[in-house]
């Protein structure tokens, strides 16, 4: 057996395999470069390479498959291990260069992704801007380019709005190819939960507990699935209907002049039909230029949501858990669904704020501030 | 056997597609050649290739964790 996994993120495949006690190889095409369409495909292959079965019959599969011999002559024995070999960055990029063509680049570009990891995904970024230069409808390349967007803003090189670039790239490959699957999958990992058709990673912590009760170590996640990632589906949108007073209705906090809390928002999806539900992503995090941190002695980080007029939201104030030190600096992650008014249409702007107690040891001091948050969804006709 | 069951009852993702979409994708043909791929393993990040198992027969499985 041979798996191919069609998933942003490699480790949590290789721990649903540690928990499944599945002994086989299983490959890693984050980009889908095999083109497949949704999963699961299985294709049974004869010795000689040729296909013999797709998607087979689970209980004729053994006579149909494994105990019939396809080559009358005689099976080939096996080769020789013959060591796969990675692609020549060089020779691809000379050609990229030369041919002038999107595929070159795009080649390039999945070779880059592929093969060099996060070291070189600046220049997978390149290559697959340059193939969009030449074919600008190519959706393989925008979904790609997503791919790159979204491992950059899980690394350390990460900029602002690298998961809001990869969310628009998928948007559009999706408008490109509504009927691929895989392309739509991803953005449902991260959208709301009306579009979601079921959670997808809500297996990991129970994944986690089986394997320590079979006394192993389960393979640690870089990225730990949360919010939208386990979110199950839902089938209403359920807006906040409990009558919570705003945390600063008057606005006399204090307001973040120096943005010591840096503050990045995705929505996903970046554009919605009326009466549409988007999730939007909120990461607040401490900043580094003025050695800013969170001070968890006094009160929690809240974020208050105001919706304009006919717009729903869920929740309408979140509240942040404390960290586990009195001064910690991680970032800190929400997430809120909106649904678009009916008769939304353009650009709206939600009203969003949130308070903090945060120190700074450029200047030695801590204060209680609040930041606003403009949030911008558009709604399409 | 119990490892390709295993899966496919597992995995959340349990749709049926068409292969034989008119868009230009994934098609592979019974009793045509598949053709060659190298991807990176999982564990390693090594490249790992289906002409490896020439020889052999291998049932290749399309699938994702979720």
């Amino acid at each position: 057996m041979l798996g191919i996994a069609q998933e942003q993120h490699p480790d949590r495949c290789r721990l649903f395999a540690q928990w499944h006690q599945l002994n086989w190889p299983i490959l890693h095409d984050p980009i889908n470069v095999m083109q497949v369409r949704g999963v699961p495909i299985v294709v049974a292959i004869d010795e000689r390479g040729i296909v013999r079965n797709i998607r087979p019959n689970l209980k004729t599969f053994e006579e149909k498959f494994i105990d019939k011999a396809f080559a009358p002559e005689g099976i080939e024995p096996p080769r020789k291990h013959e060591k796969a070999t990675r692609p020549d960055l060089v020779a691809l990029h000379r050609r990229a260069k030369q041919s002038l063509s999107s595929e070159a680049w795009r080649e390039l570009g999945d070779a880059l992704v592929l093969w060099g990891g996060i070291a070189r995904v600046n220049d997978a970024i390149n290559a697959y801007t340059q193939a969009l230069q030449i074919k600008p409808g190519d959706g393989n390349v925008h979904f790609r380019l997503g791919v790159c967007y979204r491992i950059r803003y899980d690394s350390q090189q990460r900029m602002p709005t690298d998961f809001q670039t990869a969310v628009n790239h998928w948007t559009k490959a999706r408008t490109i190819e509504p009927n691929q699957y895989i392309w739509r999958r991803r953005i449902e990992q991260y959208g709301p939960r009306l579009t979601k058709p079921y959670p997808f990673y809500d297996w990991v912590e129970t994944a986690a507990l089986d394997i320590r009760a079979r006394g192993e170590q389960p393979i640690e996640l870089r990225i730990l699935p949360t919010g939208s990632e386990i979110a199950s589906p839902g089938r209403s949108f359920d807006a906040e209907e409990r009558d919570i007073k705003p945390p600063d209705p008057q606005g006399r906090i204090l307001r973040d002049a120096q943005r010591l809390i840096l503050i990045e928002v995705t929505v996903v999806p970046p554009h919605v039909k009326p009466e549409g539900t988007v999730r939007v992503h909120l990461t607040l995090r401490p900043n580094n230029r003025r050695k800013a941190h969170w001070n968890n002695e006094a009160e929690p980080l809240k974020l208050w949501i105001n919706p304009p007029s006919g717009w729903k939201v869920q929740p309408k104030l979140l509240i942040a858990p404390q960290g586990d030190q009195p001064e910690t600096s991680e970032p800190r992650h929400f997430e809120f669904e909106v649904r678009a008014a009916a008769n939304a249409i353009g650009t709206s702007k939600l009203a969003a704020y949130a308070l903090y107690y945060v120190c700074e040891d450029v200047g030695g001091t801590c204060s209680f501030l609040r930041q606003d948050i403009p949030i911008t969804v558009t709604v399409d006709e | 056997m119990r490892n390709l069951n295993l899966l496919i009852l597992t995995c959340g993702c349990l749709c049926i597609f068409p292969l034989s979409s008119h868009a230009a994708g994934y098609s592979p043909r019974v009793g045509q050649s598949h053709p060659d791929f190298t991807l990176p393993s999982i564990v390693d990040r090594e490249p790992i290739s289906l002409s490896q198992f020439r020889g052999r027969k291998v049932l290749l499985i399309h699938f994702a964790s979720w």
